[in-house]
């Protein structure tokens, strides 16, 4: 699992933005590295097209490298990312409405479904996602990893754990509620995540 | 509610096709089901974004903030030289005379700055290749990369579909994945393995593909390359190459329809084979209509209308006839009996039948002006058996405006202009023989006239000739360059 966000012996975010500020492309590097597995999830929440998010989280970034010389260095990094995603987001909802003429019923209800969640304010949602990652039993983190991290099949998944097909797949699904039902709850409590 | 298997299925996307229309209509009765979909689908997204494999996306988004780090500071030095925005009003004073060599001096080295600026950005460009088209593209590594996207040199690996990217070069590349490969340079690519076919505009001479274990070098054509990691073979479909083994590196010249496997240092020559390849021509098909003579139901005396179909000795016979049977729908054409009239070739004594159908190509008049544009042409033939063998085959003839008129264009059209492809059938009434012609249009072509015939040697009766010969199944389909955009 990636390191929690500002828990490395790295640079501080601020540090890095200033090297960056003063002309140090490579500083920008430590920073892509840290924020990029949270950014990507942040997108994903919100537009659940993996290819489409990984592009949003490309364009974010360089983004904000493009506007590096905005940063303030006294405010966090992060919200600033989440704020330009967030507004990507929304214009790639916008032209995906209109580039798709013909989507079903079922995929407009999903788009409508998307672009409420896109609407709402940019949160922490990915963040108490990692929270709440790290929270799960050692024996469902390990198949969250085997499944997400490196990527294997639900049959490669069944045959290593010696169960059905079935048992793999319906419990990825109870741990995605689980995880789910976690972070609104993080939400409730009102907590800011780091 | 659905069971949690039918909603693990339908997630899994293994849910068949019939009951997923079934369980999305339930589900948007359902507010619970639709929001459990809808939330499923975040979360896995999601996971896989925070989890999945980051570095190569990393090295992809820091060329890209390197990419822009160059233009900005291009656009510094630009402003610098030739003057941006003033902060104060100019005051009218003059240069000491004295300073003249120094402010001399200076503008020579600003100049050779800049020049040394746009030299290391030509020679060194950070995006190599642009993306052009994506069809059902999976990329490894978490990369999404869609049309108008760029690449840099990293090495990248399509996992499924195909991508089309033009070089910087302006030589267009289709991959077709599984595929691993870097671009070396602006009209370099580098297989590591998979399949790769180019599309090379007089631009871009000398684009070069290199495998494992070999390089290609064009000369102005299309062709293709395909390599395990081990073995390779680069196939040409137009113009030539040069192509040699990485362990022999002595290069061999091969040319349109050759194909060569390499091997270590072996080279072997093998059958060209271009639909193995993804396209780098954009095809249009459907230009013939009723290839397979099903709505055409007799044919007109007119000689010169566009898109129907015109004969001479042939009819369309609905059903199986003397054994042969259509090869698509209910229908075919058959050739008949007639009087003896000369070939093209002027030989007497042959007993030709003919339909042929002319086919307006003035939509595509500004690709067929580059001279870049083919067309292939394409049919089945049959005959039964225990009968003098006709040679059939179809034709294709590239018309001029001039030639709109012109009685018989096979015999007054310069060779370049036409293509044929054909011979005798086999006497197994049950297999249908296809012969398929190519031709590269003139840049002054304005429209072809197809025609599908058959032609029989004879010394007996005429009445005796073509006396079972059977075609069906023609199409036409032109291929259209990708112009750099």
């Amino acid at each position: 699992m990636p390191p929690l966000p500002d828990s490395s012996d790295d640079p501080p975010d601020k540090a890095l933005l200033a090297r960056v500020q003063a002309g140090d492309v490579e500083a920008f590097g430590p920073l892509v590295k840290r924020h990029l597995p949270s950014l990507r999830a942040f997108v994903a929440l919100r537009l659940p097209v993996t290819p489409l998010a990984d592009e949003i989280a490309h364009e974010t970034l360089v983004f904000a490298f493009r506007n590096i010389g905005r940063v303030d260095l006294a405010q966090p990094f992060r919200p600033w990312l989440r704020a330009i995603a967030a507004n990507l987001v929304l214009h790639e909802l916008r032209r995906y409405g209109r580039e798709q003429a013909k989507l079903s019923r079922f995929a407009e209800a999903e788009l409508q479904a998307w672009s409420t969640e896109a609407a709402r304010p940019a949160s922490d949602e990915s963040i108490h996602l990692e929270q709440c990652l790290r929270s799960l039993p050692e024996n469902l983190r390990r198949l969250v990893q085997e499944r997400y991290e490196q990527e294997q099949s639900t049959a490669e998944i069944a045959n290593r754990w010696g169960r059905t097909l079935e048992w793999v797949r319906v419990t990825l699904f109870r741990v995605r509620r689980q995880l789910r039902e976690c972070v609104e709850l993080k939400m409730a409590e009102g907590g800011y995540a780091k | 509610m659905q069971s949690e298997e039918t909603l693990t299925a339908y997630l899994e996307g293994i849910l068949p096709k019939e009951e997923c229309a079934a369980f999305e209509e339930s589900a948007l009765k359902d507010g619970n089901l639709f929001g459990e979909i809808v939330h499923q689908r975040r979360m896995e997204a999601a996971m896989r974004g925070l989890l999945g494999e980051s570095q190569r996306m990393e090295a992809a988004i820091m060329a890209s903030v390197r990419g822009v780090s160059d233009e900005t500071a291009a656009a510094r030095v630009m402003t610098a030289a030739v003057g941006g925005p003033t902060a104060h009003p100019a005051r009218a004073w003059r240069l000491p005379a004295l300073l003249y060599p120094a402010l001399l001096a200076a503008l020579v080295m600003i100049g050779c700055f800049i020049a040394a600026t746009f030299w290391w950005k030509e020679s060194h460009p950070q995006f190599l290749a642009t993306v052009r088209e994506v069809h059902h593209a999976r990329w490894s590594g978490g990369l999404a990369l869609r049309p108008g996207a760029r690449l840099g040199s990293e090495q990248t690996t399509l996992d499924a579909g195909t991508v089309e990217l033009e070089m910087q070069s302006g030589a267009i590349v289709a991959l077709e994945g599984p595929a691993t490969f870097a671009l070396r340079d602006r009209n370099h690519l580098a297989l590591s393995s998979g399949k790769v076919a180019a599309f090379v505009p007089p631009s871009a001479k000398g684009f070069t593909v290199s495998t494992p274990t070999s390089r290609v070098v064009d000369l102005g054509t299309r062709f293709g390359v395909l390599t395990d990691g081990l073995v390779s073979e680069s196939h040409v479909f137009a113009g030539s190459i040069e192509v040699a083994a990485i362990s022999a590196p002595q290069p061999v010249r091969i040319t349109a329809g050759s194909a060569m496997r390499i091997e270590g240092a072996v080279l072997q020559p093998i059958p060209v084979n271009e639909d193995a390849f993804p396209p780098t021509l954009r095809r249009v098909e459907g230009l013939l209509r009723d290839g397979s003579f099903e709505k055409t139901k007799s044919f007109p005396a007119t000689t010169s209308a566009h898109g129907e179909w015109l004969a001479a000795r042939s009819e369309i016979v609905h059903g199986s006839t003397r054994s042969v049977r259509p090869n698509h729908g209910g229908s075919m054409l058959q050739f008949m009996s007639g009087a003896s009239s000369p070939s093209d070739s002027g030989e007497s004594g042959t007993v030709e039948a003919a339909a042929w159908q002319f086919v307006s190509l003035k939509q595509w008049q500004a690709e067929i002006a580059t001279g870049q544009v083919e067309i292939v042409v394409s049919a089945r033939f049959n005959q039964v058996a225990d009968e003098p063998h006709a040679a059939m085959g179809i034709s294709v003839a590239a018309l001029r405006a001039e030639d709109a008129n012109q009685p018989n264009p096979w015999t007054t059209l310069p060779p370049e202009r036409k293509a044929f492809a054909g011979g005798e059938c086999d006497a197994e009434p049950r297999t249908w023989e296809m012969r398929r012609a190519r031709l590269k249009l003139p840049p002054d072509t304005i429209a072809v006239v197809v025609q599908l015939r058959a032609g029989i040697a004879t010394h007996e009766s005429v009445a005796r000739a073509l006396p079972g010969q059977f075609a069906d199944s023609a199409s036409v389909t032109l291929l259209l360059p990708h112009l750099p955009r």
